[in-house]
């Protein structure tokens, strides 16, 4: 039995932090697996937008969302933060951008554990939704996190607002 | 030990406002209770258009931002700077104020000054 905690001991889960402006205070904690941070250090910094007359790259896209998910802003439920949908229902979500998926689950209120992110292009072109959340539901499984995640699809059970 | 994500500071200013001005576009719109087509019609535009529009998949314009909020009927509220600088603002506005403190905050709105509220934030829980 693992804890939030013991994982960041281990380097299983590395803590993201957001750079926060004047006068705002974490709300919401976003949590990374290696794999993810990796993908965030250096896969997404070279996407570029697929979108004609977007005027945000994907890497300002991201850091928009978990702004807006660390500050504990709003996050409109199908525009910026989904449950996917799954029989059965794994309670894998995402967070949405024009170009980009982030996919991972919710083991507390508030909380977030990153684990995989790609364009959205190439997501719908490949068809990965379903690898993706089995990929992981495979290491939230693995991680044997207690608890292991929310079993909710209702906003208020797994975000609060600061405002 | 954590992450934070390599972003300059002005792709970090750039992305975050664009992303908040697209938020509060589609927050108006879903408030009005308006569909897309009704508001394609008011605004004499193509509904793919509007869509794109709500959707963050095109260049607003101050002027098409205007035109949105104009068809929505929701007021447009808009500032730059520290909040400290509307702190000053107010304080030094209601110094000069001295017997007409309780009405400072329609004063104030009408001179554009934002007001600001307590900072009620938590520290986040751990486990």
């Amino acid at each position: 039995m693992a804890t939030i905690a013991t994982l960041e001991r281990q380097r299983k889960l590395v803590p993201i932090e957001v750079h926060l402006d004047r006068g705002e205070k974490a709300w919401r904690v976003l949590y990374g697996t290696p794999d993810f941070i990796a993908w965030l250090d250096s896969d997404l910094v070279s996407l570029k937008t697929t979108i004609i007359g977007c005027e945000i790259e994907p890497i300002e896209q991201v850091d928009a969302v978990f702004h807006e998910y660390v500050s504990g802003l709003y996050m409109h439920p199908d525009d910026r933060f989904k449950k996917l949908s799954c029989r059965p229902d794994h309670f894998v979500w995402e967070f949405k951008t024009l170009d980009i998926r982030i996919f991972g689950w919710i083991p507390r209120k508030d909380h977030f554990i990153c684990t995989f992110g790609d364009m959205k292009d190439r997501i719908e072109l490949m068809r990965s939704y379903g690898t993706y959340i089995a990929k992981t539901v495979y290491i939230r499984t693995q991680m044997a996190l207690q608890p292991t995640h929310i079993a909710s699809a209702e906003y208020h059970n797994v975000l609060s607002n600061a405002h | 030990m954590s992450y934070q994500m390599r972003i300059s500071p002005r792709s970090r200013t750039a992305g975050r406002f664009i992303a908040r001005v697209h938020a509060e576009i589609q927050k108006a719109f879903v408030a009005s209770g308006l569909k897309q087509n009704d508001l394609a019609k008011k605004l004499g535009v193509d509904r793919s258009a509007v869509n794109k529009q709500l959707l963050g998949q095109s260049n607003l314009t101050l002027r098409s931002i205007a035109d949105l909020a104009w068809a929505l009927d929701a007021p447009i509220s808009f500032s730059i700077g520290h909040d400290e600088v509307a702190h000053d603002v107010k304080r030094n506005f209601c110094d000069g104020l001295s017997d007409t403190r309780t009405e400072d905050s329609g004063e104030l709105s009408r001179l554009g000054v934002k007001t600001i509220t307590p900072d009620t934030a938590r520290e986040p829980e751990y486990v």
